[in-house]
């Protein structure tokens, strides 16, 4: 604890000299200064912890990396509580303020890096009014060119102002700050433009795995087919990222503009809505190069739906069978939900293993119907074997498999929705 | 053990590239896709394979001579094409196929700073090596599928090094003609090392076709490159070379990779060289196969872009890589565009009518489950 001080001005500078507000800078400090006491007080051997600031131009990263062999992480669940009463859980207590305190948090557990936190602040950026403004003209004649930053604000204004807010990034809403996630690398947009500062559609797109890119839109403001702006976007799109390392996109909010030439449909989800209605979701996909084929692990139980899933996708897969064998496991497991509010969505993935796992689920299912979530999602890697050994658990507790989403993380993913609402909903 | 810093030895050019990943071995292929044949048809490979004094160079190998040094510059091969081409043998170099002696030619000329020049939607080699090299590509768009000379032209700067135009150009088949040639030869006037890669020219009969080997005495500047992968059927020795002026060239040798080409690849080459009677079989076939690919195409109603080369790029109304992935489950092996920057198009080799026509068949079918 002798490095607290030194610790701590180091965070609230760092943060500072990003570019985070006060009221962000003590947030982070906050919840800096609970994982580093945690660490501290966890480690008696005298271990080194490293503290690293990146400066995401949108946001401050700060990441602890460590060495520690009974490392609990449970309190990163969104569902963990603590007693007053018991010692262990007021130390947790500190991890819980820290995970809260910042939009992001992540577990790091890495042969070459070890295991680390990483906490991400963001910068608060005002919302753009939904303001009345001229109508787009319909641009026979258009380039397809990177904005610059003004350009791009004028397209987020338009994008929020044509579209509903299930088909574009909530991050949208604050034009300041899709800005500054251009200038991080965090989205890349191409836009369809007079050259006059007439904004007439774009596209956008950010890279969400080594392997996958994810794509929004194409948005076009008042533009008809016949001048085949969406085409035109996707193809420019592509060969923007023709050469890039990616393997494949995707498009999960896509507009009815998609050329659906260009891409195939994985499959749709039931997305259910709070006045009991549902539609289908179509996810849609394109492999950005040859496909090599790849192995990937898969508990018995889950067998039958990837056969039939590969087969209908034709993707060639090594399918290799893996269960838990009385092997040492973690006793607390965590899970990260990720939430998407306009589609009343959450989507489930687990961070960490743990034999607790059915329980921790359970709790998550029960949080989430409490809070009215109608779409609950939960996502397995089949490159990790511990995730693929998740089936049978999701399976018994109302998860159904409805989709692979190939190469969406370190190999594919497959997505189970939750049915226990269906009946109350359809 | 070390942790090796990556981070910091790493240069960002590198960090940033893309690695090429070939593709598996066809039984690993055949066995994840599921099929009992597979029918190679993205490689551009001759489907009549190497001439048959090749073929028995090849077959009569005296293995000993496996423990024994090739001849480091392919002594007998430069040779020979020095008295076809009435050069002098140091006007040649050769390489483990045309792709090394493309390194050989970039190392030589550029420097921190330089750029190169080339098309976008081209053999994709020149732009690899000279990115992963530090130096930038600068891509120019094809225009009606063709090189842009003018294009070209404007994109030079007091930085630029190297213009590299693939004639014919692989994946479309378009060529500059003699005249366009040399005009673009002329604008440029020395100032510039100029490379025509004529990996395809075996397979162009049209007479307006131009030579780049007759053009090196006029233009001092010029490298042409030449491979036995396609027309001789070699691709698996990788045996390529290439020749222009002797200071030219002499300049070259010094970035050159010596005894990098094996002994049998020279030795089966140095047979090939003068077969012209598997020369015209190949392209007889490859007329015969081309035409009656165009034929089931034009009813199919797909856009063709069908030039110069063994080969034909089709644009489907789906993705391409789908289509990759439907074309193997069918045991036919296509090459998709999108890495060319050619979304939803393929290419396909010219192969043997039997070939051919399960091509065909796939392509019916593909489209039909659409």
């Amino acid at each position: 604890m002798a490095y607290f001080p030194l610790t701590m001005s180091f965070v609230e500078e760092s943060a500072k000299a990003f570019g985070l507000g006060i009221p962000e800078v003590l947030k982070l400090r906050l919840a800096c200064e609970e994982v580093f006491a945690y660490l501290s007080e966890s480690d008696h051997n005298g271990n080194t912890i490293t503290v690293e600031a990146e400066n995401g131009v949108y946001y401050t990263g700060i990441r602890f990396l460590f060495d520690a062999r009974n490392f609990d992480p449970h309190a990163f669940n969104l569902t963990a509580k603590i007693s007053l009463d018991s010692e262990a859980d007021l130390k947790q207590m500190g991890l819980i303020i820290a995970s809260r305190s910042v939009e992001r948090f992540y577990m790091l557990h890495d042969a070459r890096e070890g295991l680390g936190i990483g906490l991400l602040k963001e910068k608060s950026y005002p919302e753009a009014g939904k303001q009345a403004t001229v109508a787009v003209k319909p641009l026979a004649n258009y380039n397809i060119v990177v904005p610059d930053s003004e350009t791009l604000k004028l397209f987020a204004f338009h994008t929020i102002l044509h579209y509903p807010s299930h088909l574009f990034p909530v991050d949208f809403m604050c034009p300041g700050k899709i800005v500054d996630m251009v200038a991080s690398g965090h989205y890349h947009v191409l836009i369809a433009s007079d050259g006059k500062g007439e904004v007439a559609g774009g596209i956008v797109w950010r890279k969400t795995s080594a392997k996958m890119i994810e794509i929004f839109g194409p948005y076009l403001f008042n533009q008809p087919p016949e001048y085949c702006m969406a085409e035109g976007l996707v193809d420019h799109f592509l060969m923007a990222v023709a050469k890039t390392d990616a393997v494949c996109l995707i498009d999960i909010f896509a507009t009815p503009e998609l050329p659906k030439g260009y891409f195939e449909l994985l499959g749709s989800l039931d997305c259910f809505l709070p006045d009991d209605n549902k539609y289908q979701w179509p996810f849609y996909y394109r492999h950005h190069k040859e496909d090599l084929g790849v192995q990937v692990w898969a508990h018995p139980d889950l067998l039958p739906f990837l056969e039939a899933e590969y087969r209908r996708l034709v993707f060639a897969r090594n399918i290799i069978p893996t269960s838990y064998a009385g092997e040492e496991r973690p006793d607390h497991s965590v899970i990260s939900p990720r939430f998407n509010r306009p589609q009343h969505l959450v989507s489930m993935h687990a961070i960490w293993d743990g034999t607790d796992f059915p329980d921790i689920l359970d709790r998550h299912v029960q949080i989430f119907k409490a809070e009215g979530i109608l779409n609950i999602l939960f996502e397995i890697d089949l490159a990790r074997p511990w995730q693929a050994n998740l089936s049978p658990a999701l399976m018994e507790q109302n998860f159904v498999p409805k989709m692979i989403l190939p190469y969406a993380g370190m190999g594919d993913i497959v997505v189970f929705q939750h049915t226990g609402g269906i009946k109350t909903h359809v | 053990m070390f942790d090796v810093p990556l981070n910091n030895l790493v240069p960002a050019y590198i960090k940033g590239f893309e690695p090429y990943i070939p593709s598996k071995p066809d039984q690993e292929l055949m066995k994840l896709y599921g099929c009992d044949h597979l029918y190679r048809l993205n490689n551009n490979e001759n489907p009549l394979g190497p001439p048959a004094a090749s073929q028995d160079i090849i077959r009569r190998f005296w293995p000993p001579k496996s423990g024994l040094y090739p001849s480091g510059d392919s002594y007998y091969m430069r040779k020979r094409l020095a008295e076809k081409y009435s050069l002098d043998p140091d006007q040649f170099l050769f390489g483990n196929g045309a792709n090394e002696v493309i390194a050989f030619v970039i190392k030589a000329f550029c420097q921190e700073g330089d750029n190169i020049i080339t098309a976008d939607k081209t053999f994709a080699v020149y732009e690899w090596v000279a990115t992963f090299s530090g130096f930038e590509a600068r891509l120019v768009p094809l225009k009606d599928f063709g090189f842009d000379d003018n294009g070209m032209l404007e994109g030079i700067d007091a930085r630029t090094k190297i213009l590299f135009v693939c004639n014919p150009n692989n994946p479309t088949g378009t060529y500059w003609n003699a005249a366009k040639l040399r005009r673009f030869l002329d604008v440029i006037g020395g100032r510039q090392i100029v490379v025509i890669d004529e990996a395809y020219c075996e397979f162009v009969e049209n007479p307006d076709f131009p030579d780049g080997i007759k053009l090196l005495e006029e233009y001092p500047n010029l490298v042409v490159f030449r491979t036995f992968s396609k027309m001789y059927g070699l691709a698996g020795l990788r045996i390529g070379y290439l020749v222009g002026n002797m200071e030219v060239v002499d300049v070259i040798r010094r970035t050159c990779v010596v005894y990098s080409v094996n002994t049998v690849a020279q030795d089966a080459a140095l047979a090939a060289v003068d077969d012209n009677n598997h020369v015209q079989a190949t392209r007889d076939l490859i007329r015969l196969e081309k035409a009656y690919l165009r034929e089931e195409l034009e009813l199919l109603r797909l856009q063709v872009q069908s030039g110069e080369g063994c080969f034909i790029m089709i644009k489907l109304p789906v993705s391409d890589t789908l289509a990759y992935r439907k074309f193997m489950s069918q045991g036919v092996m296509i090459r998709s565009m999108t890495g060319f920057r050619f979304p939803n198009w393929i290419r396909v080799s010219i192969g043997k009518h039997e070939a051919m026509e399960a091509f065909v068949a796939a392509l019916k079918h593909t489209l039909s489950s659409d």
